[in-house]
């Protein structure tokens, strides 16, 4: 199937997975294209390194879970090789943590692979112009994310939550806010638990950095 | 008569009548001209009459104080406190005061001439011939004395008889004089000490415990039957012996000294642990309890000792510190064995099922993409479905695997792991507030230890979310730097402002049973603390043994 030949405007891509029954229907999907062509695969992070520097794909496809030193690290030593290569993790795994870490890795796009391979040849295309892709019901998780935020993510908050993350960040206890606010401690409770959901805090001191950074109080 | 032959008259020779007797023939044939004889003799006799009259009325004064005398006497017999009896020989009632008539329950009248046996109880009456003969026969006079029920009405009475025989007077046949004192009382009481006293060996021989009564020098003054078994021997070769009579030196001095500080004291001492060493060599462990009683002086008398054999308990003990510690030993396994079963199970889904899923998938997608659908719109269709049916079986299988083994662990490590369960969790209970705070680095934490931490905060969590009714929940883990006097460790803190529940319950559920059961197997110690409306507090300190940098995992 793969008879074409890569021209110089098609877009070279490696596949790395540990599974070859994997990489075979990957390159049937992308040799499908006019466009994508499948210049090497490698069976796990290591050969990818040394198969990387053989072939210059312009796009990696990665798997995450390999033997090995893994997709990540085999991701992290790619980059460091070419910060200009751009990786399309392609992983079992629909953790946002995941999603994160391999774009803070220096991913330029994630899928999974629940669903995401009928978005695959797009994100290739959308990757390889180093355009960001990532599988879609990531999306509305990561837009709280400073990788992503565009906009200020207090603007998240209703103006009441937005009132008591203020509070919250002057160090006023859940208490007190409720009796400045006239409301029950309980709302207040209520009010604070959807402001570390919103704003993906783990903890209080996350939340007075957040507040400092968005200019919301003075360090 | 003659005048000189007239007989001279002496007063003070005559008797009383014949004074008397003249004074009267004076009076009655008064003579004029009395010669100086008769006149003497007059004069003398009025003396005399005076004299008399005085002497009558000092005998009459004496009379009176006699008769009162007797009345007090008759008084005293009568009324004494014990009654007084005199019997004559057969044993007739010769006197009884007026206490011997109520003792005997009948009227003095009732009883004179009547024989004194007919009031005993039928087996005294018929011996009570005997009695008396040795009261006739005593040495001396000396007094009998003997016990005896007497009957009265319906009641049987029990008193003491001490008698002695009277001398005999003329013309009497034998008597005696009997003092009849009430001893039912002092019976009863003797009874009851009696009973007492074979109610507490009866005690002393039920009770499993060994107990025993010593005296001042401690000797035995008491002993159950269990200290019999102990020490070997009789009862009776135990009693008026010390300890240093019956066991070792050593342990005698060991008991002896708390003994006597109990003496000195006069303060029980409750549950000393001791060993000791019995008759057959065994090693046998005691609990002892002393207390001191005190005599009717209020001073010590002596001590009561009740020991108690543990060494069974003691042995129950050791053998369910065993039992617990395999026990734990084999839920270390459980939990060991069930991580790598998971992990196990979740690599055989990813790599094998996870993969050809994703392979069909992409096949599925090649084949549509190049069909077209307008040229192939049959084949078109089917690759579609195919490949959503692929995908929807490895979404079954991703919620499988999430459930099998946190993935991230082995991907990022512990921090990210929890940060995600967290945020998972918070996505679950959005009205509660959930703080998770990291210190120190958890990049390293060595494999067992990681998913036993992930686990515990994962367990805390959900009971939280299905039993605590919170609204802020801070989970709170650090890596604590080893120091001398205690080595590198984690502590996890799981608080949350719940319900509570009561301390001390038995753990209900298997959720903190099974959290605290993976931290002991974990070699870690948990501690929860609450009270109904106060939250819960969990603790966990679990040492960080060996923390070696692991090769990078991979799955």
């Amino acid at each position: 199937m793969s008879n074409k030949l890569a021209t110089p405007t098609s877009i070279k891509v490696m596949l790395v997975d540990d599974h070859p029954v994997v990489r075979d229907g990957y390159r049937h999907l992308l040799e499908n294209t006019p466009d994508i062509r499948v210049v090497a695969e490698a069976n796990d992070g290591e050969e990818a390194c040394a198969l990387y520097e053989q072939h210059m794909p312009n796009v990696v496809i990665l798997d995450l879970s390999m033997p090995g030193i893994g997709g990540l690290e085999a991701l992290r030593r790619i980059k460091a090789k070419d910060p200009a290569i751009h990786i399309l993790v392609f992983s079992m795994h629909d953790s946002e943590t995941l999603v994160l870490r391999s774009l803070e890795a220096g991913a330029t796009g994630y899928l999974t692979k629940q669903g995401g391979v009928s978005q695959m040849v797009e994100a290739v295309r959308q990757v390889a112009q180093g355009k960001l892709f990532v599988d879609s019901k990531f999306v509305p998780d990561l837009m709280h994310h400073r990788l992503f935020a565009t906009e200020d993510p207090l603007h998240a908050l209703s103006t009441r939550e937005f009132q008591i993350f203020q509070m919250l960040a002057e160090g006023h206890s859940v208490s007190d806010i409720a009796v400045m606010l006239s409301i029950s401690p309980k709302t207040v409770g209520v009010h604070h638990a959807n402001i570390m959901r919103k704003l993906r805090l783990q903890n209080a001191a996350q939340l007075v950095r957040l507040a400092i950074r968005c200019n919301v109080v003075k360090p | 008569m003659a005048e000189g032959e007239k007989k001279r008259i002496d007063p003070a020779a005559m008797s009383k009548s014949e004074l008397v007797d003249q004074l009267n023939q004076l009076q009655a044939n008064p003579k004029t001209g009395l010669d100086q004889s008769e006149a003497q003799l007059l004069h003398e006799l009025q003396v005399h009459q005076i004299e008399l009259e005085m002497q009558n009325l000092e005998l009459r004064e004496a009379q009176q104080r006699l008769e009162e005398a007797r009345d007090r006497y008759a008084d005293l017999y009568d009324f004494a406190p014990i009654s007084y009896l005199t019997l004559e020989g057969t044993g007739r009632i010769l006197e009884i005061n007026l206490t011997g008539a109520s003792m005997l329950g009948d009227e003095r009248a009732n009883l004179i001439g009547k024989p004194f046996s007919a009031r005993l109880a039928l087996k005294d009456s018929q011996l009570f011939f005997l009695y008396l003969n040795r009261v006739y026969h005593s040495v001396g006079g000396s007094n009998i004395v003997t016990e005896v029920k007497i009957k009265r009405g319906d009641a049987e009475v029990d008193v003491r008889l001490e008698s002695a025989p009277m001398k005999s007077t003329a013309g009497r046949d034998r008597t005696c004089r009997m003092v009849m004192t009430d001893i039912s009382e002092q019976k009863r009481t003797k009874g009851a000490l009696k009973q007492t006293l074979l109610a507490q060996e009866a005690l002393l021989n039920t009770i499993p415990a060994k107990v025993f009564f010593k005296d001042k020098d401690l000797r035995y003054t008491a002993v159950s039957q269990g200290c019999q078994e102990f020490f070997g021997r009789p009862v009776a070769d135990i009693l008026g012996k010390t300890n240093f009579d019956l066991i070792p030196r050593k342990q005698a001095e060991g008991l002896q000294r708390m003994e006597l500080s109990v003496l000195l004291s006069g303060l029980p001492e409750r549950n000393i642990e001791h060993m000791v060493t019995d008759s057959k060599d065994n090693q046998l462990f005691f609990t002892i309890s002393l207390a001191p009683y005190f005599g009717p002086d209020g001073k010590t008398a002596g001590l009561v000792g009740v020991s108690v054999d543990v060494t069974p308990i003691r042995e129950a003990e050791h053998l369910s510190q065993d039992l617990l510690q395999q026990n734990r030993l084999l839920t270390q396994q459980l939990f060991s064995l069930q991580e790598e079963e998971r992990r196990h199970l979740a690599r055989e889904l990813h790599d094998e099922l996870g993969q050809w899923l994703t392979a069909i998938q992409a096949e599925a997608e090649a084949i549509r993409s190049s069909s077209g659908v307008e040229r192939e719109p049959e084949i078109y269709a089917n690759a579609k479905a195919i490949g959503k049916s692929a995908a929807e079986v490895q979404s079954v299988i991703r919620r499988i695997l999430r459930r099998l083994r946190p993935a991230l662990l082995d991907q990022l490590g512990l921090a990210d792991s929890l940060q995600e369960l967290a945020t998972q969790w918070r996505q679950h209970h959005p009205k509660i507030v959930c703080d998770l705070d990291l210190d120190g680095d958890l990049g390293d934490i060595p494999e067992p230890l990681n998913i036993t931490l992930y686990r515990l905060v994962q367990e805390a969590l959900t009971n939280i979310a299905n039993h605590a009714q919170a609204s802020h929940v801070k989970v709170w883990l650090r890596r604590v730097p080893g120091v001398v006097s205690e080595p590198e460790h984690l502590l996890l803190t799981v608080q949350d402002d719940g319900k509570g529940m009561t301390p001390n319950l038995p753990l209900k559920g298997l959720g903190m049973l099974g959290m605290r059961e993976r931290v002991i197997a974990s070699g870690g110690e948990f501690m929860s603390q609450s009270a109904p409306g106060q939250g819960v507090c969990i603790e966990i300190r679990l040492p960080l043994v060996a923390p070696r940098k692991e090769r990078r995992k991979h799955e």
